[in-house]
């Protein structure tokens, strides 16, 4: 049954679904490259998991939205994965008005460097990278427009937005003042996106320079001596594998 | 000369996990407590904030968050018959200093004890004849049961968030859980952290060869929790960064997390940092600590006199701290007359690596410090002792707390140390290479204990410490018979190969194995084979109390931490409850 359902809804969002392209149901808000707009946070480049992510919980009601919901909703687990796919791969862009290029060296918030010991809050870049300009599957917070940071937190402090298997982020809009808030939404809109994809492509381009560059990081001195491990024996916790 | 400040009800010798939990009592009861800690004050923001916090060179190898040990260290040796030298560089144990002590590095394992651990004596008599070891073998009775420590474990887990699964509640074995460990009155305050890949492969494994597997109970969080003193914790990011390393996310239980929040706010207590305690000071009747005298940060002496004196250092520095302000009979091991310093033991370790095909992912990396999955089979007494010609046991479990790139590349045997054939089997190796840990008990014995150097100081001027130990013949059985099971586990695994050993002599401080040092304090009914008695209360000076991993008479499979805290509030509770009322010695 689910996969006639399937069946269906690729039919009726066919160019979603079987086009590389995504349709106008993402571009018309998102922009063509997904670089944003006054309506809808820029995509471009965010890692596909998180899109991914994303998109299963607007269909799900894990998060919502009077527009994203229903499409969410409409589009088949294998159209996610590809309209994720397609947008993690494209360049985010520089926002081209000047103001933000002008307040792009100011200084950080100290909850994105730092953190609040006496709000128990950590620094945002343990998790969204340094400056917020991404980690691992964890979105960039970076050239995100100011309104959509903020509506972002305040979903996760009124609980409407359960994306976070962690709970963390509920938790730390819950500790962070609007003021705070609005100052890292001020800060990260006037940031530069990362000027980087997470294409699986380019991370295999970066892996096979890796392999077959020669000599890298003998230099690096690595193994027994600063360990005090044997040298034969491995070095798992608890001194497993020694003789 | 030392400048004499005011008199205060309470001085507490460092503030880490015994002190915080000591002083808030204490505090709550009314007294005014002042804590000396010899470290730097340091909080989970800025202190151990990303990225800085996963630099492993620094905290790993250069050991950012221990005893420094170009200031104070202990000297070593195998046997009497050697010349003791200064560890100066820390591999084997890792004492932490600084605010919150070496709770802040911890991994995170937090286990209760068992009723055959705290009355080994009397039960291996009743079940294996009183002579199954020998003359040699100093084991004996804590003078507290299970029974008495369960409300304090409780309220200790209940503080920490501790996360896992309850086997035996109120004597109701609950499947999934560990249901060979000792009643518990109610469930963990939280669920156990998932379950990796690799433990989910041992506990298949244990579980087909009829053992009994469950989740190891952590204090790494697995949902935010909120606790009784009113302070939040958030979630485990599996990291692999706990041992060695703050906690960058409030989701490891350390006094920074659980209960400083609140004690920093106490008017009554007063926290100084940098303050190196020289010694507790008696009065001239030698029954009566009058305060303590410490150097501060900029070398000026001050005395603080105090009506009731709380140590809680690291387990070592307790028995170091006893020595130096000659309060209680240093042990002597040739007429074993004495009682500072005797019982120390430690913790015997081993593991074996378990490798496996190229298909088989680990993910070593996405761990935290006390994740995954083990056996209580081989613990304690939970298995018959009587044809095996020892005592005590190990838990065995996959319990990988990380993947960490300078430290952790497993090879297999054969593979050269160095070289591009190294580099290419790390590679092979790095994700597909699990550990079965085996963690074991320590038994006391005549020739194991602690004294003060005759030669090394520390920059106080003050005798080090010096250690005399190596690995018991008992241990070493029990090693090897325990490291087999480990290794009849890993194979059924489906390893491709298993490598590993048992524990084996000598004893040397230059490899990692555990920073459970135990003993030396002992706590027990007999004061001619004990420091303190029940209550943790000193038998020479009834207002000294010392707390810790030091009043172990032997050290039990599982990790100390869980039993330190139960110490802290039981002892906590006898002073506010039964001391304050009628101050004195509450064991005559």
């Amino acid at each position: 049954m689910k996969n006639i359902g399937s069946v269906l809804l690729l039919w009726v969002f066919a160019p979603v679904a079987v086009l590389a392209q995504p349709g106008p149901q993402c571009t018309a808000c998102h922009g063509d490259q997904g670089q944003g707009s006054a309506q809808a946070p820029r995509i471009a480049g965010q890692p596909q998991a998180y899109l991914e992510r994303q998109l299963a919980a607007y269909a799900e009601g894990a998060r919502q939205h009077a527009v994203m919901s229903p499409i969410a909703k409409n589009l088949a687990p294998e159209a996610r994965a590809s309209a994720a796919s397609h947008f993690a791969q494209i360049f985010p862009n520089a926002p081209s008005d000047s103001a933000s290029g002008a307040t792009a060296n100011r200084k950080p918030p100290a909850l994105v460097t730092r953190g609040d010991e006496r709000k128990q809050v950590q620094a945002c870049q343990n998790c969204h990278g340094p400056l917020g300009t991404g980690q691992a599957d964890n979105p960039y917070l970076a050239g995100l427009s100011a309104q959509y940071f903020q509506s972002s937190l305040a979903e996760f402090k009124d609980g409407s937005r359960k994306t976070d298997a962690s709970a963390q982020m509920p938790r730390i809009a819950a500790a962070l003042s609007e003021a705070d808030i609005k100052a890292l939404a001020a800060y990260f809109a006037s940031q530069p996106p990362p000027t980087r994809t997470r294409s699986p492509e380019l991370q295999e381009a970066g892996r096979e320079q890796r392999e077959t560059a020669p000599g890298t990081a003998t230099k690096e001195r690595q193994g027994g001596d600063v360990t005090g491990t044997e040298p034969s024996g491995s070095q798992g916790p608890g001194g497993a594998g020694t003789k | 000369m030392a400048t004499r400040l005011k008199e205060t009800d309470v001085v507490v010798l460092g503030v880490g996990l015994v002190g915080a939990i000591l002083a808030r009592e204490l505090t709550k009861a009314g007294l005014e407590v002042v804590g000396l800690e010899r470290g730097e004050p340091r909080y989970t923001v800025p202190d151990f904030q990303g990225p800085a916090m996963h630099d492993e060179l620094r905290y790993s190898i250069r050991k950012s968050l221990m005893m420094d040990t170009a200031k104070e260290t202990y000297t070593f040796r195998n046997s009497a018959d050697q010349t003791a030298l200064p560890i100066r560089r820390l591999q084997s144990f890792l004492p932490g200093t600084g605010l919150g002590g070496s709770a802040v590095h911890w991994n995170g394992q937090t286990w209760r004890f068992h009723e055959a651990d705290f009355r080994m004596r009397s039960l291996a008599a009743e079940r294996y004849g009183k002579d199954f070891l020998g003359p040699d073998y100093t084991f004996q009775d804590w003078g507290v049961g299970y029974a008495d420590l369960e409300p304090y474990y409780d309220r200790f887990e209940y503080l920490m968030g501790i996360c896992g699964k309850a086997g035996n509640l109120q004597g109701k074995k609950v499947p999934g859980g560990n249901v060979l460990e000792e009643p518990r009155a109610r469930e963990y305050p939280n669920p156990a952290q998932k379950e990796p890949f690799g433990s989910a492969m041992f506990r298949k494994a244990a579980e087909g060869l009829g053992y009994h597997p469950f989740p190891g109970p952590s204090a790494n969080m697995s949902r935010p929790y909120t606790n009784p003193e009113g302070v939040s914790l958030g979630t485990c990011m599996f990291c692999g960064y706990c041992e060695r390393y703050g906690c960058e996310h409030y989701a490891k239980s350390s006094p920074q997390t659980t209960v400083l929040p609140v004690l920093l706010k106490e008017a009554r207590f007063k926290l100084r940092t940098h303050c190196q305690v020289q010694r507790i000071n008696l009065d001239r009747s030698r029954r009566v600590a009058t305060g303590v005298t410490y150097v501060d940060g900029k070398g000026a002496e001050y005395e603080q006199p105090a009506k009731l004196v709380i140590v809680g250092l690291f387990a070592l520095n307790n028995v170091r701290m006893l020595l130096l302000s000659k309060l209680g009979e240093p042990y002597d091991p040739r007429s074993g007359k004495g009682v500072v310093g005797r019982n120390y033991t430690y913790q015997t370790t081993s593991g074996v690596n378990v490798f496996f095909d190229e298909k088989t992912n680990i993910n070593p990396f996405m761990r935290s410090g006390s994740c995954g999955t083990t056996i209580a089979d081989f613990v304690s007494d939970n298995f018959d002792h009587a044809k095996l010609g020892f005592l005590g046991g190990a838990y065995i479990g996959e319990v990988m707390s990380h993947g960490r790139p300078i430290e952790f590349h497993p090879t297999p045997p054969g593979t050269p140390a160095w070289g591009s054939q190294w580099k290419k089997a790390v590679i092979r190796h790095y994700n597909h290479t699990s550990v079965v840990n085996v963690h074991g008990s320590s038994i006391a014995t005549r020739f194991n204990y602690l004294d003060l150097d005759p030669t090394y100081k520390d920059a106080w001027g003050q005798p080090l410490m010096r250690m005399t130990f190596d690995f018991p013949e008992n241990d070493l059985k029990m090693s090897a018979f325990c490291t087999e099971r480990a290794t009849e586990i890993a194979k059924a695994m489906g390893a491709k190969q298993v490598a590993g050993g048992p524990r084996t002599r000598p004893y040397t401080v230059t490899q990692y194995q555990s920073t459970h040092n135990t003993g030396g304090t002992v706590m027990g009914a007999d004061r001619s084979t004990s420091v303190v008695n029940r209550y943790c209360q000193s038998w020479d000076a009834p207002n000294v109390f010392v707390i810790g991993a030091s009043n172990f008479p032997q050290n039990a499979s599982y990790n100390p931490t869980d039993t330190v805290g139960a110490l802290a509030y039981w002892a906590a509770d006898a002073i506010v409850n039964k001391y304050l009322k009628s101050p004195g010695p509450l064991v005559t």
